[in-house]
């Protein structure tokens, strides 16, 4: 826990950002939460997918009346 | 000329000044003071600019007089979220940092308004930066709920949501990152459309997250929010998400009536607890949906939550970016509520930002492929909440209690900006508490002309939308 909140810390300040302990605290345990979900949901990527593949699958997808 | 016409849709009034029934500077006079009288109960406008809005009504009537070619919304009276840049003018964003900064250059939006004739007659009031979901202001006060000045109007587009329903502008622009177009239609009783990512410029439009950000409408009726999207969309290579696909005869959709449409009913995940009040009205709009000839079919959506979990990742990473700046000179002149949500982002490792935007394609294929091959139009509550009062909302900025309220008002809204497909919030009721419900309508990328064909025929076949709160 301690190991989070110095990490935090050290994060602010060297974005020349500054938290107290309690908003670090706060803010990690939110990332931890975070980290779980996101480990979960890394499975369904494959190498291949990047941001654009949104715009390519949109395109696709796209309805066009005219 | 009486108020009376202020009662009327846009596309009525439009034509009524074609016709040289009602003049631009009449209309503008009588909207003008309907906005003064509602002002010290809902607090709609930051501003409201009577002589420059006059100054253009009266250049369009003698443009009118002269026969000279006038555009499809020449004349009417309209306001948008304050965050829609016209240069040299003031735009707040609703915050107190750019409270007086004036923009160095129009909008996309704001030009093609001018284009096609409509008058802005005041910037509206807004959530701080778009950022809360109530409409929740600190800075020039909250925006209230013109059905009970007790409740909140939904956010972030709080002024565009509670003038409309004031029935003082025919409509208005405003954006819609998480839910906040469609949270303050649902939340004040009027249409309000987001679409696709990519169909409407954000250029000169204040960003909230570059990834998730839609320019919108909110209107009375869905025939209105054709007409307005009609106005405003199409490629602009200003934009670099703009997408250079044709815009659709969106208001020549409407008489196509919905038999045989196949709409698309999800069963929602055990944790979206819907009030029951919300769950009833829904089931009744989509009886009338199917008494149309439309066709409901069962849909199994993607996970929600973890959409919204990536919507909370991207705009957390992206507003900690562009916020960066003045986070560091000037934190205190952000809400405390702004602050903590805005500087979460400070800490997301830069992987995490680009998986959550990574997994959105291959989450709009599957919502594609599972949920929009079965069906035309999906059709879901828009808030699974009924109108929070103020009372509930105003707990400390960081409360569980609240924390949980502000999310769960957006549980069925920001994953479809994750996905970046069309949405419409619509009218459908009222509860007990005499406040408005709603549902939600979402189509396939680009076919905003589906679901304003659905929602207009449901329109047709009920009056929630012709329905206004009683003149102050």
């Amino acid at each position: 826990m301690l190991e989070d909140v110095e990490h935090l810390l050290w994060l602010a300040a060297l974005q020349d950002y500054s938290i107290d302990r309690e908003r670090a605290e706060q803010l990690a345990a939110e990332l931890r939460e975070t980290r779980a979900f996101l480990r979960n949901e890394a499975r369904a990527l494959t190498f291949d997918d990047e941001p654009s593949t949104f715009r390519v699958v949109q395109a696709l997808g796209a309805v066009n009346d005219e | 000329m009486t108020s009376d016409v202020l009662e009327l849709e846009l596309h009525a009034v439009a034509r009524l000044i074609r016709r040289r029934k009602v003049s631009a500077v009449e209309l503008v006079q009588s909207s003008v003071a309907r906005a003064e009288a509602w002002q010290p109960r809902i607090n709609a406008f930051i501003s409201i600019d009577r002589e420059s809005a006059l100054k253009e009504a009266r250049r369009l009537d003698r443009q009118l007089a002269r026969g000279e070619a006038i555009g499809p919304l020449h004349g009417v009276p309209l306001a948008h979220k304050d965050m829609f840049y016209k240069r040299g003018q003031t735009s707040s964003g609703g915050s107190a940092i750019r409270r007086e900064w004036r923009a160095p250059r129009d909008s996309t939006v704001m030009r093609k308004l001018e284009a096609a004739g409509a008058i802005a007659i005041g910037r509206l009031n807004m959530s701080e930066f778009a950022a809360h979901p109530t409409g929740e202001n600190e800075h020039f006060g909250a925006c209230r709920n013109p059905w009970d000045s007790s409740y909140v109007t939904g956010g972030s587009s709080s002024g565009s949501g509670a003038a409309v329903a004031a029935r003082i502008v025919f409509g208005a622009l405003g954006s819609d990152t998480g839910g906040s177009i469609r949270l303050p239609a649902a939340l004040n009783g009027v249409c309000g459309l987001m679409p696709s990512y990519g169909r409407v410029s954000r250029y000169g439009a204040m960003a909230r997250s570059w990834s998730l950000d839609h320019i919108g409408t909110l209107t009375r009726s869905a025939a209105d929010s054709a007409l307005l999207l009609e106005a405003i969309a199409g490629h602009d290579p200003r934009d670099g998400n703009s997408v250079a696909i044709p815009v659709p005869k969106v208001s020549a959709a409407l008489r196509q009536g919905i038999e045989a449409l196949r709409i698309g009913v999800p069963r929602l995940p055990k944790e979206i607890e819907l009030a029951p009040a919300v769950a009833k009205a829904w089931a009744a709009s989509r009886a009338v949906l199917k008494a149309l000839g439309a066709v409901p079919v069962p849909v199994t959506l993607p996970d929600l939550a973890a959409m919204y979990r990536h919507c909370e990742i991207i705009v957390r990473s992206e507003a900690a970016s562009m916020h960066g700046g003045w986070m560091r000179e000037k934190p205190q002149d952000y809400s405390a509520y702004m602050r903590a949500r805005i500087e979460g982002g400070f800490f997301i490792p830069a992987t995490w930002y680009i998986q959550a935007l990574s997994q959105r394609g291959p989450t709009l294929a599957a919502f594609l492929e599972r949920v929009m091959s079965k069906c035309d139009v999906l059709h879901l509550p828009t808030v699974p909440i009924q109108v929070p009062s103020v009372a509930e909302t105003q707990l400390p900025s960081t409360d569980p209690k609240l924390l949980a309220t502000l999310g769960g008002m957006a549980a069925l809204t920001r994953p479809f900006n994750y996905l970046g497909v069309p949405a419409m919030s619509l009218p459908c009721g009222f509860d007990e508490n005499g406040l408005p419900l709603a549902f939600q309508l979402v189509g396939r990328p680009f076919d905003e002309a589906s679901v304003v064909r659905v929602a207009h025929a449901f329109q047709s076949a009920t009056d929630w939308h012709k329905r206004r709160p009683p003149l102050p």
